[in-house]
């Protein structure tokens, strides 16, 4: 019984319906928290005193960085459920979320790259955070390039997830990679005991900023999703009806 | 913790002592990626709906 929710939201035509007014919900909050988020990092956070007001670029290189990383292991498990559990919406799921994955850890790339040249003067070094992050981007990119090129939607799905489940191991290697190998980047700010590296006035705005880029990617996947569950459910009586209701 | 607006003027706030081109070209690339994936959800929802509609209509042909 309890586990009955579960079993529903792996029925598309139950998906597709429920999901309508979450979608609309989530990406309403996500909206309203990421204007309230970079609008406080970036006129009402302090100055840094080293890196003076170039630091506000954190406020959004942390939290896509953070969803980016997360996101991979949520794509990963939904690919793990789909495999175990035989539901197919996991897999319709994973390619919105890679395709969303792939934007966010480009921007993290970008916009840390953009924050390296005023404060290490340079906007690219070959250090083991970027090589992973860069990795990391290619194996997004292969994952979106390799649900299109099966035409065997099954064979597609179970490759899919496989090379998503592989790829999990970069997760903590990128994580762990400033403490494990030299690097210009700096330590974990944030730490789960211990002092933190930074003060409330200047996280407050980096957690909204990371609550609404994971509300974006939510938004984003249960979107993508929808349409995706449209296309491949095409042969059966109620996807007909929505498209006739559609027009 | 004390929130207030960290600038004298507007024009302090694009300048942003200086680093204004790495700040504003930061948040500009993030705005314009994330506008890019709103367009790109309305084109995969438009062009879906238009599949749909093709492979129902093709159906429809066969059956009559």
């Amino acid at each position: 019984m309890a586990w009955q929710w579960f079993h529903r939201w792996g029925s598309p035509r139950w998906f597709y319906e429920r999901s309508q007014i979450w979608t609309r919900v989530i990406g309403f909050l996500a909206l309203a928290m990421m204007l309230v988020g970079v609008s406080w990092g970036l006129a009402f956070a302090p100055v840094e005193l080293r890196q003076n007001e170039v630091y506000r670029v954190i406020y959004i290189h942390i939290p896509v960085s953070v969803v980016a990383l997360g996101g991979y292991i949520l794509m990963a498990l939904s690919g793990a459920v789909g495999l175990i559990w035989r539901i197919k919406v996991n897999f319709m799921m994973m390619k919105s979320a890679a395709i969303v994955g792939a934007v966010l850890t480009f921007l993290c790339l970008v916009t840390g790259s953009l924050w390296g040249k005023p404060t290490w003067g340079t906007y690219w070094v070959w250090d083991a955070r970027n090589i992973f992050m860069v990795i990391l981007f290619f194996l997004y990119i292969g994952i979106v390039f390799l649900m299109e090129v099966y035409r065997d939607e099954e064979a597609g799905d179970f490759m899919v997830a496989i090379l998503a489940l592989v790829g999990v191991v970069l997760i903590p290697i990128i994580y762990k990679s400033v403490d494990w190998w030299f690097s210009l980047h700096q330590t974990a700010s944030f730490k789960l005991t211990g002092k933190q590296g930074i003060g409330p006035s200047m996280a407050v705005p980096i957690f909204i900023n990371i609550g609404a880029t994971y509300l974006f990617y939510l938004w984003f996947v249960l979107s993508g999703t929808r349409s995706e569950i449209l296309y491949r459910e095409r042969k059966t009586s109620w996807v007909r009806n929505v498209v006739k209701e559609s027009q | 913790m004390l929130v207030r607006l960290r600038f004298e003027s507007f024009e302090d706030f694009i300048h942003m002592s200086g680093y204004g081109t790495w700040v504003w070209a930061s948040y500009g690339i993030f705005a314009l990626s994330l506008l890019s994936l709103c367009w790109y959800l309305r084109l995969k929802r438009k062009n879906t709906m238009k599949k749909l509609k093709q492979f129902y209509h093709r159906i429809e042909l066969e059956n009559s």
